[in-house]
């Protein structure tokens, strides 16, 4: 069974690269931000946090951020689109601190 | 009370073990690499924050002037002792033997206590029984070679140190487990926590009886257990089905120890491992609030 963590990170990168299809000659920056989401999960999804019940709150608050910038493009209206984006940045950069687990003390 | 040196004291172990000490009133001079962030500290008082190395005699002179105590706990450790064997047995058995002949030479008597390792006791898979402190030493790695070669040294240059062979220690925050897990499904497990060693490190500071004595700090019966077990209990607090975990194929260092001296001497055993798993199931918890 696939974790629910890495689930999401798929579909967060699905729907990145979807709205990234459909943003055209839109504001660069925004792309940008995208284009760099769709790296961090690629690299997320070897990562152990993502396995973990931990993983499931903070990415379905990302997912959820990544829909909703989805779907107000398919409507062709872009001017929530600001605002979802800098929430969804906040829950990306909530979810890399809480992945950055520090290594096992062995003496 | 006088100052006690901590060496390696910016490290994760060594911060807690000063916090404890000034908590207790000790004036505690911090000593470790200028590279390490002694910034918790430094906004604390009672910390006298040195930054030197350990392989540097000018800088261990400096570090045991005027103390009355020392607890080292300064030393590589893996991975990073794997990678050269020279300068692994620089820093842990010189570095331990130069801070032994400094504190010998300005203040004669003063207690040393220095964190070995269960480690040392290498792959011990065939006891039936406890392991015992009597237990023949055989390295698996350089870092067990050199906790080995130390041990020796110090019982040479003073004869007063306290040795604690720490066993594993358990941290109750979530951390990324290793690739690998350090010892076979099957095989017997004591880890200890975290906070119980530093109770054990500050005992051995100022309890007379201690003196002399090597002592096994691991965390006691409620501790012991399987590989295997350990990690699904770690596992299922996070969700993670244990096939995720591999275990080492050959024999890691970790066994049942014998902690009954340590006990009763530096009485630091007061975490059990469900009282460990409860503080970890709270931290998860408290993360799991977005």
């Amino acid at each position: 069974m696939i974790a629910k963590g890495i689930e999401n990170a798929d579909i967060i990168i699905e729907s990145c690269k979807l709205t990234l299809a459909d943003l055209n000659s839109t504001n660069p920056e925004w792309k940008e931000v995208l284009q760099s989401v769709i790296e961090i999960m690629g690299d997320m999804k070897t990562k152990f946090f993502l396995k973990t019940n931990l993983a499931i709150p903070i990415t379905n608050a990302c997912r959820k951020d990544v829909t909703e910038l989805q779907s107000l493009v398919e409507k062709h209206d872009l001017s929530g689109f600001p605002e979802v984006l800098t929430r969804f940045q906040g829950n990306m950069e909530k979810m890399l601190k809480q992945a950055k687990m520090d290594g096992v003390i062995i003496t | 009370m006088g100052t006690v040196l901590v060496t390696g004291g910016a490290g994760s172990l060594g911060k807690r073990v000063a916090q404890r000490l000034c908590k207790e009133g000790y004036t505690v001079r911090v000593f470790d690499l200028p590279k390490m962030d002694f910034t918790s500290l430094e906004k604390g008082k009672g910390f006298e924050i040195l930054r030197g190395d350990i392989t540097r005699s000018a800088d261990v002179q400096q570090a045991v002037e005027s103390v009355s105590a020392v607890i080292h706990l300064a030393a590589l450790l893996p991975p990073a002792s794997e990678r050269r064997r020279e300068l692994t047995f620089a820093v842990n058995v010189e570095g331990t033997t130069r801070v032994a002949e400094a504190l010998k030479e300005a203040n004669p008597g003063a207690p040393l206590v220095y964190s070995s390792s269960v480690s040392t006791y290498g792959d011990t898979t065939g006891a039936k029984s406890l392991i015992t402190v009597a237990h023949p030493q055989q390295a698996l790695d350089i870092y067990a070679e050199s906790k080995i070669a130390t041990e020796r040294s110090l019982r040479e240059s003073y004869p007063n140190a306290v040795i604690l062979r720490i066993s594993g220690i358990s941290v109750p925050s979530v951390q990324s487990p290793p690739e690998v897990w350090p010892f076979m499904a099957e095989q017997r497990i004591e880890f200890v926590h975290r906070d119980d060693v530093v109770t054990a490190l500050c005992n051995a500071v100022r309890v007379e009886e201690a003196k002399g004595h090597v002592f096994n700090i691991a965390g006691g019966a409620t501790w012991r257990t399987k590989g295997k077990t350990y990690v699904r209990d770690y596992y299922g607090l996070l969700g993670v089905p244990i096939e995720e975990a591999r275990f080492q194929e050959r024999p890691g260092w970790c066994d049942w120890y014998d902690t009954s001296e340590s006990q009763r001497i530096l009485n630091y055993e007061s975490t059990s491992y469900q009282a460990y798993l409860d503080q970890l199931r709270a931290e998860i918890e408290k993360m799991m609030q977005v």
